[in-house]
């Protein structure tokens, strides 16, 4: 808290010049708007004749002109409403983003698109509603405005993975008529005509109106509510207005641009980084801020003779991913406490008892799925399989069985990934596509299979390690200086898993017009895996096992503070570097077999934990037996729900697991240990 | 300089294609032991199960039959009836399998990893769509009457199917030479559903080919990745004296006033001018040789009506 | 021994012996190097210089093994992990003389109940260290520190966070143990009354520097205070056990708010 207090207080005000950055935002502005309009310009001068003049002034001014207001204003609203998010959370992470509002937001657009019930509501009404919808959705479950940071920012995690799994199920499942959505949700700031902009930007004017009435009152906040409140601000209906207005700017943003990242997040923290604390200032800044790096990106982008409309967002995480490391490497980027946890267990149940129930459990899952699909083989057709009297049921059941296998076994192994990272990072964001290394991993393996299409396993698993690897080196080299500060090491990762998501995203629309590819890849399956798949993983699985029985009580020991565990005689820095790698090499030869598969990771760790088991020695294998049950059950649905077609595992993963993840977290709340 | 776009793909593109896979083969893997006459075969594309229904051997099992007629809509007879696989881009395994398939095929660029897979259920040809540097997809879509007709033991009803494709499009050809239209410009948009946001067909598509033969004129001149990029509204703005074919991307309840309302279409002088057709939703671009002939008439029927 | 953060020289050249079965404490003022000290006679800080030596050995030459068994280390803030009982974390103590893997032997036990019988925590054993008093909590902590079995304790700041009640429980569990068991103790303390009542030798320490070394009586006077505190205090002496008590000599209202700038 107090460091916190000391980051957005009032009475810590140095009075730095913020000249400097006001002259350097104007400065990109304006570059970038000559640069953008001298081709417009030029041509409508040497236009001759009026047909052509009345093309070249179009041009100028319903085309060119709309798209650089729409890039600021949609910059603008974004930063501001990350600057909102986070003063009225006290939590210098909270962004539309990341509490899942712009993915929520989206979700409202494709509603919009598919229901046509809704559609006079289309556009920023349904918008404003999902994304409003998401945030409280993330703060309900993290119990509240005064939920930890890290508490806050996991309930926002898993709400923008629900959302986004809707989307994008949505898009691989329909993919013929919703290419158009495709290309918008990478972000489009393409405007054909200036009334599209006008109406958006209608819906910009209340939230903004609203502002300077809530600035004073949200900087009262940052003293604590008890201080706010004593001073007579009314705590609850400030927030409630700050959530609206903030809520109501993302949509706007998001009618306007779709739904780009980072700068909510960036423009804010940047501003700040540069020693300014007054709210009244921050804001207008990080507006500016917000508006100068949203036009740099896309005017990088329409520069660079990319694809129109397509590749905004890349963009922006290309230039914002860079300026947030180095805000991170620097050390300038607040760290609040990093303390709580996402709930402390109840009563716990012994640990046999809960391993021995998973362990059934999904022995009579995999069962099932072996018998349960397209057709239902009964045990005597399996029998029959099994000895060879029924060839169709042997070749039905040799496409289950190892998709079932793999999907147990990269469960379990996303899973361990999970729990070692958390554990060694101290930090309960830290799943391996929280930090990146999955996206690393699949964004090398994706390039890998570009340039050699016959790639066989054992590269696609060099490709994912190095891959790996090389964003986990990227990560321990920036946070080095800064002990590898919980919150710190996971902006870096959200940075880096945002950016290469995105270079992904692109690599693959640019080489193929299919949408539909670039989603089901994206997303991670285990649609089309075969035995020899299973048999290729196998090795690393086992290889791993014993190396984790072996680390279980380190980690333990870790988990009391390095001090601490120095003191004991834990060799740290060791112990560190191997977890480290365990963790590394768990991800990124699942990413290999079955795509950067989410959400396993990241929640079933937490999912052991709630269940009352906090020792590794318990809790590495209830979060493995976990991960298996959540994986398979997402690889039996996909398989079977909607039969002959397929959804994609990766898709299911968040969409099972996220509802039970948020309803665990509303009906533990966090214990008043949690808030210190 | 900074490298554009296009470099770094023609650079992967470049190295991509091994030495080894010959531009002239459209096989790009297929299984060491095919069947000799194929009978029971399961189509992974449409445009594989639009030419095993011209060739009379319809396919026992196709992907997405139930989006085939709102795509495609050509050969329904032949094909009502077809089992459903699930999806073109994740067939389900386990339907492929129930249809006991003596042969499977699909396009390399959706199924080459899964090709294992696949052979591990039936003998699989996986064909190559890519069109190298010169050809179009009209090129691909005429040779591959004659090989999938060699699957099926169709030889002669597969060259009769060319012949008289090739005629079709020639007797076109003829129509707009007499009316004294060849030579002018064509441009085939695909409409995506956002706002002025289209595909435009480039050099190497099906529509290109068949501009070639038509003795139109095409326009883009690039080769965009399977035959389409993304057209900029300044493109679009700047399309004069040219012959627009837009095809729909919703059904026939929309009209071609209520997909040119927005601003930047009122400023394109072929929309002035008259010379836009709707044409009714389909991607016969991406299907196989009925689609082709079908889309030749099409196109020479608009071409002929513009003032 | 030197100790350097950067460019920064927080103990230049310093030596210090700490006396076998005594508790010396080390007071001074915020920043003065006291907690560098003790990390580095815990061995936990990269020395720029010099050498620590644990009953005679280079420290830097004990395996990490050897050297928890010999010395233990309290922080001052302690992360608990949450649902870690009072037994779990005291086994915790067993690290450095149990095996990587296999479970706790008849001696791991032992020594195991033993420490926890020694602070007092019996009842509260298999209650999660979470649910306890800070008291408590504090001497679960030094119950991990005594299942290593060391025979040096180091502690930083152990009475901070505590109410008087626990800081006086604390205190007393400290000399029993050391008159007990002869564990020699060195803590950090910011209360000069309590060190007075706890130890039998005092180093007062400022900028990096050992200013006065010696027994209670000879350290707590005015005269070493005021030069390393920087404030004018009075000693007394306890009416009950004549221990010294210090009292900073607070001066006359005059009306404005004074600076407490050394």
């Amino acid at each position: 808290m107090s460091e916190i207090a000391r980051w957005t207080s009032t009475r810590q005000r140095p009075s730095r010049p913020f000249y400097p950055l006001v002259l350097a935002a104007l400065v990109v502005i304006a570059a970038v708007v000559l640069l953008r309009l001298a081709d417009p310009l030029s041509t409508l001068m040497r236009a001759t004749g009026a047909k052509e003049a009345e093309s070249a002034s179009f041009l100028l001014w319903q085309l060119s002109l709309p798209r650089l207001l729409a890039a600021l204003l949609a910059g603008g609203a974004f930063a501001l409403a990350g600057t909102v998010f986070q003063a009225a959370t006290r939590n210098p992470l909270a962004s539309p983003d990341l509490l899942g509002v712009t993915a929520g937001a989206q979700a409202g657009m494709l509603v919009g698109l598919a229901v046509p019930a809704l559609r006079p509501l289309a556009g920023p009404p349904l918008l404003f509603a999902f994304g409003l919808g998401a945030a409280a959705l993330a703060l309900v479950a993290a119990g509240g405005w005064r939920a930890a940071p890290l508490r806050l920012l996991l309930a926002g995690g898993a709400c923008s993975l629900l959302f986004s799994s809707l989307v994008t199920m949505t898009l691989a499942l329909f993919e013929q008529n919703i290419a158009g959505v495709a290309l918008w949700s990478q972000g489009a700031l393409y405007q054909p005509g200036a009334q599209g902009l006008k109406t958006a930007t209608l819906w910009l004017i209340p939230p903004i109106a609203v502002l300077p009435f809530l600035l004073r009152p949200l900087e009262a906040l940052a003293l604590g509510d008890d201080a706010a409140r004593s001073i007579g601000v009314a705590v609850p209906f400030t927030r409630l207005l700050a959530a609206l207005a903030a809520a109501a700017l993302t949509a706007a943003a998001v009618a306007i641009a779709g739904p780009i990242g980072f700068i909510g997040l960036l423009a804010p923290n940047l501003v700040r980084a540069l020693g300014l604390y007054d709210l009244k200032t921050v804001a207008p800044l990080a507006a500016l801020t917000g508006a100068a790096l949203l036009l740099a990106a896309d005017g990088a982008v329409a520069g660079t003779g990319l694809s129109t409309g397509l590749s905004t967002t890349v963009a922006t995480a290309l230039v914002g991913t860079p300026l947030l490391l180095a805000l991170v490497a620097r050390g300038r980027m607040p760290a609040p406490t990093s303390r709580g946890d996402v709930a402390t267990g109840g009563r716990t149940a012994p640990f046999l008892v809960v391993a021995l129930a998973c362990a059934l459990a999904l022995i009579a899952l995999c069962a099932f799925g072996l018998a349960w699909g397209e057709a239902w083989l009964s045990p005597a057709r399996l029998v029959d399989a099994v000895s060879g009297r029924d060839p169709i049921a042997a070749l039905i059941l040799d496409i289950r069985a190892p998709r079932i296998a793999i999907a147990a076994l990269t469960g379990a192994m996303l899973a361990a990934s999970g729990v070692v990272l958390q554990s060694v990072i101290r930090n309960a964001l830290a799943g391996p596509e929280i930090i990146g290394v999955t996206q690393g991993a699949a964004l090398v393996t994706l390039t890998g299979s570009l340039l050699w299409p016959l790639l066989g396993r054992p590269g696609a698993f060099g490709l994912a390690l190095s891959g790996g690897l090389a964003t986990l080196g990227v990560i321990l080299a920036i946070n080095y200086r800064q002990r590898f500060e919980a919150l710190r090491v996971a902006l870096t990762g959200l940075a880096l898993g945002g950016l290469f998501a995105a270079l992904t995203y692109t690599l693959i629309v640019e080489t193929s017009a299919q949408p539909a590819r670039a989603l089901i890849w994206l997303v991670g399956g285990t649609y089309g895996r075969s035995w020899a798949d299973a048999l290729a993983l196998l090795p690393w699985f086992v290889a791993t096992l014993p190396a984790l029985a072996l680390l279980a009580r380190p980690l333990d020991l870790l988990a009391l503070g390095d001090d601490a565990a120095a003191g004991l005689g834990l060799p740290i820095a060791l112990i560190r570097g191997l977890a480290l790698l365990l963790a590394t090499i768990l991800a990124s030869t699942a990413v290999a077999i079955v795509g950067p598969i989410g959400f396993v990771s990241l929640l079933t760790p937490h999912l052991a934990r709630l269940l009352g088991f906090h020792r590794h020695g318990a809790r590495l294998p209830i979060a493995m037996l976990l991960g298996a049950l959540l994986t398979v059950t997402a690889d039996i649905v996909g398989r079977a729900a909607l039969a002959p077609t397929e959804i994609p595992a990766g898709a299911l993963t968040a969409l099972i697991g996220a509802p039970y993840f948020l309803w665990l977290m509303i009906r533990r709340p966090a214990t008043r240990d949690d808030h210190r | 300089m900074m490298p554009s776009r296009r470099d770094i793909l023609t650079l992967i593109a470049s190295l991509s294609v091994s030495p080894a896979m010959a531009e002239d083969t459209l096989a790009l893997r297929q299984s060491r032991t095919l069947p000799r006459v194929a009978t029971r075969v399961v189509a992974l594309e449409f445009l594989i199960a639009e030419t095993l229904a011209m060739l009379d051997r319809p396919p026992i099992g196709m992907s997405d039959p139930k989006y085939y007629p709102g795509w495609i809509g050509l050969e329904l007879d032949r094909l009502a009836g077809v089992t459903d696989v699930g999806t073109r881009q994740q067939p389900s395994l386990e339907a492929i399998a129930r249809l006991k398939p003596d042969l499977i095929i699909g396009l390399a660029y959706r199924h080459a990893p899964l090709f294992d897979v696949l052979e591990s259920l039936a003998p699989t040809v996986l064909l190559e769509f890519g069109v190298g540097q010169t050809g179009t997809q009209l090129d691909a879509v005429l040779e591959l009457i004659g090989m999938i007709g060699a699957y099926v033991g169709r030889d002669p009803e597969a060259a009769k199917i060319r012949a008289e494709v090739e005629r079709s499009i020639a007797e076109d050809a003829a129509r707009l030479a007499q009316a004294g239209r060849s030579g002018r410009r064509l441009v085939v948009l695909q409409e995506l559903g956002g706002l002025d946001t289209y595909w435009v067909f480039t050099a190497n598509s099906m529509s290109a080919g068949l501009a070639q033969r038509l003795g139109l004129d095409f326009w883009p001149k690039d080769r965009g990745r399977d035959g389409v990029r993304v057209l900029t509204s300044q493109e679009l703005l700047a399309l004069d004296d040219v012959d627009i074919a837009l095809v729909s991307y919703s059904g026939p309840q929309v009209d071609l006033a209520a997909k040119t309302k927005s601003a930047a279409w009122a400023h394109v002088p072929a929309l002035a001018q008259g010379r836009v057709t709707l044409i009714e939703r389909n991607i016969w671009n991406f299907g196989g040789p009925a689609s082709a002939r079908h889309l030749a008439t099409r196109l020479t029927d608009m071409v002929l009506a513009a003032p | 021994m030197t100790v350097a953060y950067g460019h920064q020289r927080v103990l230049d050249g310093l030596s210090v012996a700490i006396s076998r079965g005594g508790i010396t404490a080390l007071c001074g003022p915020n920043g003065c190097g006291k907690s560098t000290l003790l990390r580095s006679l815990a061995g936990l800080q990269p020395l720029a210089g010099g050498q620590v030596l644990l009953e005679g050995r280079p420290l830097q030459r004990l395996t990490r093994r050897e050297r928890a068994r010999t010395l233990a280390v309290l922080a001052q803030a302690n992360e608990t992990p949450p649902g870690l009982t009072v037994t779990e974390l005291v086994t915790h103590g067993r690290h450095a003389h149990r095996h990587l893997l296999g479970g706790l032997s008849a001696e791991d036990r032992r020594a195991i109940a033993d420490a926890i019988e020694a602070v007092g925590l019996t009842a509260e054993a298999s209650r999660p260290v979470t649910a306890l008093s800070g008291g408590e909590r504090q001497r679960a902590w030094i119950a991990m520190a005594l299942a290593q079995q060391c025979r040096v304790l180091l502690l930083d700041e152990p009475t901070t966070w505590l109410d008087i009640r626990h800081q006086v429980e604390l205190v007393d569990a400290l000399r029993v143990l050391n008159h007990t068991r002869g564990i020699t103790i060195v803590c950090v303390l910011h209360d000069l009354n309590q060190a007075a009542a706890i130890a039998d030798r005092i180093m007062l320490m400022k900028n990096g520097k050992i200013l006065h070394d010696g027994t209670t009586g000879a350290t707590l006077m005015p005269g070493p205070l005021r030069e390393t505190f920087g404030v004018e205090m009075w000693r007394l002496d306890h009416p009950a056990s004549d221990l010294p008590v210090c009292l900073p000599s607070f001066g006359p209202v005059v009306g404005q708010v004074s600076g407490t700038q050394a």
